[in-house]
C-alpha cells in the first residue's frame, strides 16, 4: 500500500495527525493526545497537528486503514468507531460494535477484531497485557461505553508545551473587570469559581445561546487566557451536559491571566 | 405532587414532535416560545440552565448531580429557582452523546427537585427547559421527547 495509515489507541482528548516518509512510502498516523498546542504535539520524532473536523470541531472524519477498514474519528462522543470492516469483515458494523472506541472493546465485538486492532494500531499499538486493556475486554459484552478507558498520560503529553488556552464568554461587567485587572478574578458574589471552555467555538456558542435567552442581560464577548500546567492541574475537567468540554477553576486558584479579549 | 416539566422551543415542528411524544402524560408539555421569553414566564418555579450558565448562583462542581439554586432579589424577572445541569467526567464515553446526556440530565433534575421538595415547605412544581440547553437541537425531537418521557415515568412509575 502506498500510504499506510495507522490509528493509535485513544489516550486523551484530541486527535492529531502526522505524515512522514518511511521506506519510500508516505505514512499517515492518527493519534490521540491529551492536548495539542499551537505548535502541534511531538511523538516518536514526528510532529502531529490537530485534525481539522468540520461543524465547529464537532464533526467526524472517515479514514481508511491498511486492512481495508474505515474508521470514523471525532473529538466528541464516539471518538473512534469502526464503520466498515472491509471485505474480510461483515461490511458495516452496527449497534454495539459501532459504539466502541477502545481497542479492548474491538476484540470482543468485531469479527476479526484482534487482527483488525493489530493492523490498525500497528507497531505503536496497545500492550494487550496491560490491565487497562484487559479491563476493557472484560466489560465489552454488556457495556456500550469504554471509549476512553485507556487514559494514561502518554509520552506525547510530556513532550508538549507547558501551556494551554482556556476560553470564556463574558458579559459587560466581567469584561470591564478584565480590562481593569487584566485577569479573570472572582466577582464579589462568587464563591465557587469559574467555568472555561476548551475551544473558542464552544465559548462563542455559549455566549450566543445565553444572549438569545437573556438579551436583557447584555451581549457576551469571548475572551481567552493561556494558562500554565499548574493551573490546569488545579482545575477540574468536565463535560457539562448541553455544553462543550470545559474546565472549572476553583476560586482559590483565581485570578488567572493575562486575559486576551477575543479567542 | 410530581414536578411538571415544560419544554420550550421556537420551532413549531420541534414542539409538535415533543407534544406527540408527551401525549397522555399531563405532567410533560411542550410549548412554542421565543428563547428570550422563557425566564419571564410567571408559571415557572424554576428554570433549567446548564452548569456553566448557572455559574453566578454558585453551584458546586458535583459530577452527575443537578442542583437547585435560589435566585436573589436582584435577579429581577427570573423564576424563584434555577436548576443547574450536570457535569460529567470528560472521559465518560457517554459525554457528548446527546441522548445519554439527556437521560442523565432529566433524571438528575427530577432527583434534585424531589430532594428539594421533601426538605422544603415551598415546593418546586413547574420547571422550564429550553431545548437547546438539553442538547436537543442535535437530535430528533420526537426521540428526545420519548427519552424525557421514559425517564419521567421511570422516576414516577405511578404515572404510567
Amino acid at each position: 500500500m502506498n500510504q499506510p495509515l495507522k490509528l493509535v489507541d485513544p489516550k486523551g482528548l484530541i486527535w492529531g495527525v502526522a505524515s512522514w516518509e518511511e521506506d519510500g512510502k508516505t505514512v499517515t498516523e492518527y493519534r490521540w493526545f491529551n492536548k495539542i498546542g499551537k505548535k502541534g504535539a511531538n511523538y516518536g520524532g514526528h510532529n502531529y497537528a490537530a485534525v481539522k473536523f468540520g461543524n465547529g470541531g464537532r464533526g467526524s472524519l472517515d479514514v481508511p486503514d491498511d486492512a481495508g477498514n474505515v474508521i470514523r474519528i471525532s473529538n466528541y462522543g464516539h471518538v473512534y468507531q469502526v464503520v466498515y470492516t472491509g471485505p474480510k469483515g461483515d461490511g458495516p458494523s452496527t449497534g454495539q460494535g459501532n459504539l466502541n472506541a477502545s481497542v479492548g472493546l474491538v476484540d470482543g465485538l468485531l469479527p476479526f477484531g484482534k487482527q483488525f486492532r493489530e493492523a490498525a494500531f500497528g507497531k505503536m499499538g496497545v500492550d494487550t497485557s496491560a490491565p487497562e486493556y484487559q479491563n476493557a475486554s472484560a466489560i465489552s459484552a454488556g457495556v456500550t461505553t469504554g471509549a476512553l478507558l485507556l487514559t494514561g498520560a502518554g509520552e506525547a503529553e510530556l513532550a508538549e508545551e507547558g501551556t494551554t488556552t482556556l476560553y470564556r464568554a463574558v458579559k459587560q461587567p466581567e469584561l470591564e473587570d478584565i480590562l481593569e485587572s487584566g485577569t479573570y478574578r472572582i466577582a464579589q458574589a462568587q464563591r465557587e469559581g469559574k467555568y472555561f471552555f476548551e475551544t473558542a467555538e464552544d465559548a462563542t456558542e455559549f455566549g450566543q445561546k445565553m444572549f438569545g435567552k437573556f438579551p436583557q442581560e447584555g451581549s457576551y464577548t469571548v475572551t481567552s487566557a493561556e494558562v500554565d500546567r499548574a493551573v490546569i492541574q488545579a482545575s477540574s475537567p468536565l463535560k457539562a451536559a448541553g455544553e462543550g468540554p470545559a474546565r472549572f477553576v476553583p476560586a482559590n486558584r483565581l485570578p488567572i491571566g493575562p486575559v486576551k479579549i477575543g479567542p | 405532587m410530581n414536578a411538571r416539566l415544560l419544554i420550550f422551543d421556537n420551532n413549531d415542528e420541534v414542539v409538535g414532535k415533543l407534544q406527540a411524544a408527551f401525549h397522555g402524560c399531563a405532567e410533560l408539555s411542550a410549548r412554542r416560545l421565543e428563547p428570550s421569553e422563557i425566564a419571564k414566564l410567571p408559571e415557572l418555579d424554576a428554570l433549567y440552565l446548564t452548569l456553566p450558565a448557572a455559574e453566578r448562583w454558585n453551584p458546586r462542581l458535583l459530577f452527575y448531580e443537578s442542583q437547585v439554586l435560589k435566585t436573589q432579589t436582584e435577579d429581577n424577572g427570573w423564576p424563584r429557582y434555577v436548576v443547574a445541569g450536570i457535569a460529567m467526567k470528560p472521559d465518560d464515553p457517554r459525554a457528548g452523546i446527546t441522548s445519554e446526556e439527556l437521560k442523565l440530565t432529566v433524571k438528575a433534575v427530577l432527583d434534585a427537585i424531589e430532594s428539594y421538595n421533601r426538605a422544603n415547605q415551598d415546593p418546586i412544581r413547574t420547571v422550564g427547559f429550553w431545548t437547546r440547553d438539553l442538547g436537543m437541537s442535535r437530535m430528533d425531537a420526537h426521540m428526545a421527547g420519548e427519552i424525557i418521557r421514559a425517564v419521567y415515568e421511570e422516576t414516577y412509575p405511578q404515572m404510567s
